[in-house]
């Protein structure tokens, strides 16, 4: 049996995207031969697993993202949301901060995943059902998710493995398993579970209905309210994932390093967004995949690594993930102008 | 001083489609010309042209015998469309300043020249409103004015007053004389053949995009133009059997609906059956209710009233049990996917997927092999991308994926529009079997030879109101069909318009109406 009979469903767009994601291979050798030459330690198995373990978290709720991008819409509370899981949790489980009360480890387990599970709801509630931009929608999401991280906490730095009274060994060892486990041939965990979610992802992208009908809602949100599609639906559920794979990706991190504070999501929300712009996504909706997301992330990884190899500090790493971000856009732009040429349609406008 | 406007063998190709074969017209001031000419006939690639959306592949355009490119700075040209396109955020006054604002260092004030255009337009008393709580009437001033300014010297109305009560097309008639008395070359383009003949020293008739007929004088008249639109429509060699069910059988019926009518009240509560093969035309111009009433009962549009289906009840199950398609291409099809994907799309988990939601992909691939083969859609195969195919290819595509989901009613706003004729018939013949299958099919149409082709019920609104219902089998050809649509299309309803209709809807009129 041939397999060549039954192409991909999304087979049409792939000249271009397919482009796209080679050049972005390219674009990741280059920069790794780059710091190749100057730290001969980038290439080696231990920093490559480091690498591949730093942009987990990314990479997860990167791909959550993606579903939202394809929609047309955009999720800024993402980061927000990953500290609020992760000091929520914290909180509930340990007691403290200006909580009255503890709950047991698997409640607090559970009802942190709730608060993420609801912020994303609360999001997709505003923008699917009350027609509020998204950007404005999540936006304020973000304040009340990071105002309520801080109040709840106090602000303060959370520590299981210090912490008076110490939780249970059981619970403690739970979390080092979660977040600290080394699979064989030293690979960290997170990276299976960055493979985990890489597989539901693209299934659910490139071969269920759902990235199907992204596609088309995102693409033309006109048409797919005259073809019935649940529009509204969607749009609710991709603001949920979006949130669930930042709480995730929150406790994770949590499990990985021990502690939690305020600010520990960082940079992480705009990193998210740009992983998915330069894997190819259009803000407009209707295009993107999870090869070019994953992508995307990669080279904020293997910038971010191996600008701290060159001894590089963060401040200055900003700058280049700015210049890779505004890089990745034009380099669509005039690649999607040279496809649409090549084509001569008519419809470049539409 | 007068202007003349020669076009000259001006030819314009989409795809396989010969939109303008060689059109010659000359337009000279002082004329209201009429622009007649059925759906994708090639009138509206004309006006295109002139207004600059679109290119010409060859031919020339001479004004006052100097050559002109339409989208030209100085553009002499503007157009009065029905949608005006006007900063409804701006006042009136700023309207005509966007674009002529003066130095940079202080705010656009109006001159002598902005006044006194809106004085002649009648409009000067609200020089400071912003449009967006204007009329309609008022902001097709407001675009008017624009072009006075830009010191434009000819004027194209296309379909102006569909939307404005009767008292303000009069006015606006008034001011299009006005235009054509003081030198301008004034184009009119209407589905009125009434107001077409009222208004017009001449008209032309564009038909597979040449000039195929010119009236004037005693030989402009309604039936006159009604015969020179569908001259030339090869006659159906074969007249559909009537598959109608008969009228006493309450198992042949497939939707019911009685005090149907929508929120702002486009239409009038009507009462309505359609049984089992029947192909139902709605006909009435823009404003009429009809493109309103199409739109509710493809569940697209919010209504109010008892609708009954086959085996549900309730809006729910009009939306579940009817397919609806919209008159805009753009609107209904997904340009950056593939034929195959449009052709499955509105189908559900049950039918393309498998377990976990997975996509079926060769069964839904030589699904839709089967259904570009079925409905003859030109096309390498369902890989190809959409926006690649032909007008009328498209169309297929989509009453085929429309058609896929097997509702009980199909709903169609004009099912033929921009395409050419030989996919016309074979979407007549799409339409006709899904109805023969037992389905009921519901088009709304502005052409009569469509109308003929397609249906044999008609339902003429005008006004919100339903003026008659004809038997397409009770006539023998295409021009007499026309021809008694044409009387009843041309019926003004005065008293008869809804007071909530489109022609109102523009904003809270009470406020800043016109005092004429």
């Amino acid at each position: 049996m041939s397999t060549a009979v039954s192409p991909p469903l999304q087979r049409v767009s792939l000249p271009l995207e397919r482009l796209r994601t080679l050049g972005l291979v390219l674009a990741i050798i280059l920069i790794g031969l780059f710091f190749q030459s100057q730290r001969s330690t980038f290439l080696s198995s231990d920093n490559l697993l480091t690498l591949l373990r730093s942009m987990s978290s990314l990479g997860i709720i990167a791909f959550a993202q993606l579903s939202v991008i394809l929609l047309g819409e955009i999720d800024l509370a993402v980061g927000a949301i990953y500290g609020l899981v992760s000091t929520s949790l914290a909180v509930l489980w340990l007691g403290g901060g200006n909580l009255p009360f503890s709950l047991p480890f698997l409640p607090a387990l559970g009802a942190a995943l709730l608060i993420g599970l609801f912020a994303g709801a609360l999001s997709g509630f505003l923008t699917a059902y009350l027609k509020i931009h998204s950007f404005i929608a999540t936006l304020g999401l973000l304040s009340l998710a990071s105002g309520t991280e801080l109040l709840v906490s106090n602000a303060s730095t959370f520590n299981p493995a210090y912490n008076t009274p110490p939780p249970p060994s059981g619970e403690l060892s739970f979390f080092q398993a979660l977040g600290g486990t080394q699979l064989p041939f030293g690979v960290p965990i997170q990276v299976l579970w960055l493979a985990l979610f890489f597989g539901v992802f693209w299934f659910l992208r490139h071969r269920s209905i759902v990235g199907f009908r992204l596609l088309a809602i995102g693409g033309n949100p006109k048409a797919a309210a005259i073809a019935r599609l649940p529009i509204r639906r969607y749009r609710l559920v991709v603001f949920m994932v979006s949130a669930l794979m930042a709480s995730v990706a929150g406790i994770l991190d949590f499990s990985y390093v021990g502690s939690v504070g305020p600010n520990s999501a960082g940079q992480l929300n705009l990193q998210v967004i740009a992983a998915v712009v330069i894997g190819g996504a259009s803000l407009m909706g209707g295009r993107g995949t999870i090869w070019g997301t994953l992508l995307g992330a990669v080279l904020l990884a293997v910038l971010a690594n191996g600008l701290a190899l060159l001894g590089i500090g963060a401040f200055a790493q900003l700058l280049f993930v700015g210049f890779v971000t505004i890089g990745a856009v034009i380099l669509d732009r005039v690649t999607s102008d040279l496809g649409n040429r090549r084509r001569g349609t008519a419809t470049a406008a539409s | 001083m007068t202007t003349t406007m020669e076009i000259r063998g001006v030819r314009k190709r989409f795809g396989n489609t010969q939109a303008l074969a060689g059109v010659d017209l000359t337009l000279r001031g002082g004329e209201i010309l009429g622009i007649a000419g059925p759906n994708g006939a090639g009138k509206s690639t004309l006006t295109k042209i002139l207004c600059g959306e679109e290119s010409m592949d060859s031919g020339e355009i001479l004004v006052d015998g100097r050559p002109w490119k339409p989208g030209d700075v100085s553009d002499p040209i503007a157009i009065v469309h029905q949608e005006p396109q006007v900063w409804t955020n701006l006042t009136l006054e700023e309207n005509l300043l966007v674009g002529n604002e003066g130095a940079w260092w202080r705010a656009p004030v109006a001159g002598d020249e902005q006044r006194r255009v809106l004085e002649s337009l009648g409009v000067a008393h609200l020089a400071d409103q912003p449009l967006e709580r204007c009329t309609l009437a008022v902001r097709q001033r407001a675009e008017i004015a624009r072009a006075l300014v830009r010191s434009a010297r000819f004027f194209l109305f296309d379909e102006p007053n569909s939307a404005l009560t009767d008292e303000e097309s009069h006015a606006l008639f008034a001011f299009m004389h006005g235009l054509a008395d003081q030198g301008y070359i004034v184009v009119f383009i209407s589905h009125r053949l009434s107001e077409m003949v009222a208004h017009c020293h001449r008209v032309v008739v564009i038909r597979d995009g040449v000039l195929a007929a010119t009236l004037t004088g005693d030989a402009l008249t309604e039936p006159a133009i009604a015969v020179e639109l569908v001259a030339g429509q090869t006659p159906r060699t074969e007249r559909r059997v009537a598959s109608r069910a008969a009228d006493g059988d309450d198992s042949a019926r497939v939707l019911t609906v009685t005090g149907w009518t929508d929120e702002p009240g486009s239409f009038r509560p009507l009462d309505l059956e359609l049984r089992r093969g029947d192909v139902l035309a709605v006909v009435g111009v823009e404003g009429s209710g009809g493109r309103e009433l199409v739109a509710t009962l493809g569940g697209h549009r919010p209504a109010t009233g008892d609708a009954r289906l086959n085996g549900g009840q309730g809006a729910k199950a009009l939306r579940e049990r009817t397919s609806y398609l919209s008159a805009d291409r753009q609107e209904m099809l997904f340009q950056h996917m593939s034929v195959g994907d449009n052709l499955v799309l509105r189908l559900g988990r049950r039918e393309i997927c498998g377990p976990f939601a997975r996509l079926r992909r060769r069964e839904i691939r030589s699904r839709s092999e089967r259904m570009i083969e079925r409905y003859a859609v030109r096309t390498s195969g369902p890989d190809q991308n959409l926006s690649a195919l032909s007008g009328g290819n498209q169309q297929k595509v989509a009453i085929a994926s429309a058609m896929a989901t097997m509702p009980e009613v199909l709903v169609i706003e004009e099912p033929t529009r921009g395409v050419d004729i030989g996919s016309k018939a074979e979407i007549y013949t799409m339409l006709n079997e899904f109805a023969a299958d037992g389905r009921a099919v519901v088009v709304f149409c502005t052409e009569a030879p469509e109308v003929f082709e397609v249906a044999n019920r008609v339902m003429v609104l005008e006004g919100g109101r339903i003026v008659q219902e004809l038997a397409v089998g009770d006539y023998d050809t295409v021009d007499a069909f026309a021809h008694a649509l044409a009387l009843l299309e041309g019926v003004e309803t005065t008293q008869d318009r809804p007071a909530n209709g489109r022609a109102t809807l523009a904003g809270p009129s009470d406020s800043t109406e016109e005092s004429s």
